[in-house]
């Protein structure tokens, strides 16, 4: 009996012991704002700042969290990185973590306490990282953007949308604003004797003619007009018939886009193709809908138009005489051009607390980053090392397919690491091909017509906390809109159950910050 | 002597076997397509992609996906942490099992109740990570064995099985003088070769399919195991991205055949492993231990 007791004494000492110490980690860590307090332990030493002082002259140590879209990810040890870290004077630690599988591992580090110092976050406004920054893990950097030279130049209306609380916290990878319109079979349209549709009603006549009219010439009625997926491009298209992007103002409230009569006509438009067939039936469950385009059934892809670079390479072994252009932007019924626009950015950088422990070692952080723009950094991410991977020529960089292929499997999603991406350039690339050169174009041309988010600065409580579920329910009604299932009362109603189910205060928190923005 | 048989029998068994083997199609069907397509031209895949068998039999993608040491590395890491894995969880269960499985054991139950705990109340995600970080485990295939070595569902199981065996067994090995360690090793563990064999399985089947651990715990890609890597093809190349808006435009994303390859290379090895336990589930338990 004596002895029994001991064991379960022993039992219970063992367990407590071991959830204690399971406890007692997270809040100190996770919670604290001040990083000095937080895991004395040893082995944070990997991720926890060097000590060396800004200003001495060996490197300094930069730590990152990053993502990459490859298999493999980039190599630390190459002699790309190399050059970054010589020019920056930095050594730098980047932990790659797989594109697939980065909120579930950012999660568990943010929650840990374990975050490196400049960490890359893709949840946009998502409950977990607001509530990070909210509770102070993270610093403020949107007063220090000014003095660095090439951050200062990132789009100052970007930033104003990343407020939290009316403060800047992060750095974002740069994107093109007006990067949406469609792409289409440009071959198709030839032999038909069409145009390039420029409105909404256009492109639908031309879904029409690409069903009923054979445009492959085969004989059989095979073909149809539009590409779709289960992500279907409703909110595109909505611009085009006049709606907003994102948010509108309606009798001094502050509606979500679906809301707009735009939105209705955008969502008619895909229940007449999808009655008429000039869509592929299937479209809420196929996953790529460049297959479609691929198999040369489709004529039509509503998206980013750079997509003709990458995406498409199997349309052209399947049939080399296919030819795809681009279109942007639209017009609007009322004749207005409009691009519905991007975020502009794709993941934010944020600075981490727990192992930044001061602002000393933020300007190091920072001046990295800005660092990663000059002219040097932006030749390497884009085009590797001259006389290796390029020559100059008229001030563009030539490169023959052996320097490419060669470039390619050493930079290996490099760019990820740079707030500018592939968009700050300074040597324009000499190999371009002409649909590339055309999308760039457009690219610059029509950001003046891009739509931007009105509502994109605020930050909705209840959007953050409960803004998937409720998305959900005019998601799932405008799927059944769209094949019939239900009619506009239908529609009418998941809209009313929208705001009954918390979207009245979505809209009177937007309202209310809009106004007071706006003042 | 051979009973008759009623018609209405024949036609029922005629309607079972057939509905069955439509369920073995149904079933296997995936499986079929999976493997034609990974030797299929992207261009087939496209213009049929419930193909069967390709009208075109191409290696290019195979290829392709050993071109580059990355799935033989992440394939060779997986067979590693499998093997390590589930040999340890074995010794460990079976060596924690077996003390549990007498009645004699002082404080057995108590020890029970504090195993039962934690099938109720786990650490969870973050303490776990905190847990295996202390141990100085990041980074280290201990970390992808050590925290699970024992399954306690698969403890309690063992430890009911080891209590089935005879226990006039062991009293007469005991009498002919045998110790505790003997009788486990030579007795006990050869008897209960069907319960290793099944165990073997679950556990070697958990640690193939583990990916959320090694994302965790190991930040050094060389040691990524198969699952990873998977992950990342299949849901690249389904554009599971969300918004495309927001992808870089120099991404390039891999085809359906580089997919399709992949399932086939990091799944076959698994299934190669059930065959060789098959024989010891149809084996008896105890053929041929007590006479009388």
């Amino acid at each position: 009996m004596k002895k029994s007791l001991r064991i379960l004494a022993m039992t219970l000492a063992l367990s407590a012991a071991a959830s204690m110490a399971g406890c007692s980690g997270s809040p100190s860590s996770s919670v604290s704002p001040n990083p000095s307090s937080s895991s004395p332990s040893p082995a944070s030493n990997v991720n926890s700042s060097s000590q060396a002082p800004v200003e001495s002259a060996g490197p300094n140590k930069v730590t990152m969290l990053n993502n990459f879209y490859a298999t493999d990810p980039p190599k630390t040890d190459s002699v790309i990185f190399e050059r970054i870290s010589q020019h920056t004077n930095t050594e730098l630690e980047i932990t790659w973590v797989p594109y697939a599988a980065y909120n579930e591992k950012f999660n568990a580090l943010l929650a840990a306490g374990d975050l490196p110092q400049i960490v890359l976050n893709n949840e946009g406004k998502k409950a977990g990282i607001i509530n990070a920054v909210r509770s102070g893990m993270f610093w403020e950097i949107g007063p220090e953007i000014q003095n660095y030279p090439n951050l200062s130049q990132l789009n100052s209306k970007v930033f104003d949308t990343l407020a939290v609380d009316g403060k800047v916290y992060a750095l974002f990878r740069q994107r093109v604003l007006a990067r949406n319109g469609y792409i289409i079979r440009k071959d198709w349209l030839d032999k038909l004797g069409l145009e390039m549709p420029k409105t909404i009603d256009e492109v639908y006549k031309v879904a029409e003619a690409f069903t009923t009219m054979d445009p492959d010439g085969n004989g059989i009625a095979d073909t149809f007009g539009v590409a779709e997926s289960s992500n279907f491009q409703v909110r595109e298209v909505s611009v085009w018939c006049g709606s907003q992007t994102g948010n509108f103002m309606k009798d001094g409230k502050m509606y979500p886009e679906f809301f707009h009569d735009g939105y209705l006509a955008a969502l008619d438009f895909y229940r007449n193709l999808y009655a008429n067939d000039y869509i592929n039936k299937d479209f809420p469950v196929v996953k790529q809908r460049g297959d479609n385009i691929n198999n040369g059934k489709a004529g039509i892809y509503f998206g980013v138009i750079d997509d003709v670079n990458t995406k498409f390479n199997d349309l052209y072994k399947l049939n080399p005489e296919a030819e795809l252009d681009v279109m942007q932007p639209l017009y609007t019924p009322d004749g207005i051009p409009v691009v519905r626009a991007t975020s502009g950015y794709n993941g934010l950088f944020y600075f981490s607390k727990t192992s930044i422990p001061d602002e000393a070692q933020l300007q190091v952080c920072l001046r990295f980053m800005d660092q990663l723009g000059d002219d040097e950094i932006c030749d390497l991410i884009n085009f590797g090392i001259e006389g290796d991977h390029y020559t100059v020529k008229d001030g563009k960089a030539i490169r023959t397919p052996e320097q490419i292929s060669a470039f390619n499997v050493l930079q290996n999603d490099i760019s990820q690491i740079s707030p500018f991406g592939s968009m700050r350039k300074h040597l324009v690339g000499g190999d371009v091909t002409p649909i590339a050169e055309k999308v760039e174009t457009l690219f610059a041309q029509n950001e003046q017509y891009a739509i931007t988010d009105i509502g994109a600065p605020f930050l909705s409580d209840t959007a953050i906390k409960m803004g998937d579920e409720l998305n959900q329910i005019y998601k799932d009604a405008q799927v059944k809109y769209v094949l019939g299932e239900i009619d506009l009362d239908g529609w009418n109603q998941a809209k009313e159950e929208w705001l009954k189910a918390g979207g009245d205060k979505v809209i009177e928190e937007y309202t209310q910050q809009y106004s007071e923005f706006n003042k | 002597m051979k009973i008759k048989r009623h018609p209405g029998e024949i036609l029922f068994d005629c309607i079972n076997y057939l509905f069955l083997f439509l369920f073995a199609v149904i079933t296997l069907f995936p499986f079929l397509n999976i493997i034609a397509c990974s030797f299929a031209t992207t261009q087939e895949i496209l213009t049929n992609p419930l193909m069967l068998f390709p009208k075109e039999i191409t290696l290019e993608t195979y290829k392709y996906i050993f071109s580059t040491p990355t799935l033989v590395r992440s394939l060779g890491n997986s067979v590693f942490i499998t093997l390590a894995g589930t040999a340890v969880n074995i010794a460990m269960t079976t060596i924690m099992a077996y003390p549990l499985a007498h009645k004699n054991l002082i404080g057995r139950k108590y020890l029970m109740l504090g195993i039962t705990f934690t099938m109720l109340f786990g650490g969870g995600m973050i303490p776990s990570y905190l847990l295996v970080k202390s141990l100085h485990l990041l980074d280290s295939y201990w970390a992808l064995v050590l925290p699970g070595a024992i399954g306690t569902f698969n403890l309690i199981l063992v430890k009911n099985s080891f209590q089935q065996l005879p226990d006039s067994l062991e009293e007469s090995a005991k009498i002919d003088g045998a110790n505790d360690l003997f009788i486990f090793s030579k007795i006990v563990l050869p008897l209960s070769l069907p319960t290793l064999a099944t165990f073997t399985l679950f556990y070697a089947v958990g640690h193939w399919n583990s990916f959320m651990q090694p994302l965790l715990y190991i930040n050094d890609s060389t040691k990524w195991p198969v699952q990873v890597l998977l992950r990342q093809i299949v849901m690249l190349s389904q554009g599971g991205l969300g918004d495309s808006e927001m992808l870089d435009p120099s991404v390039v994303l891999p085809a359906q055949t580089i997919k399709m390859a992949s399932i086939v290379v990091s799944t076959t090895p698994i299934l190669l492993v059930y065959p060789f336990l098959q024989k010891y589930f149809v084996k008896g338990v105890l053929v041929g231990s007590i006479k009388g």
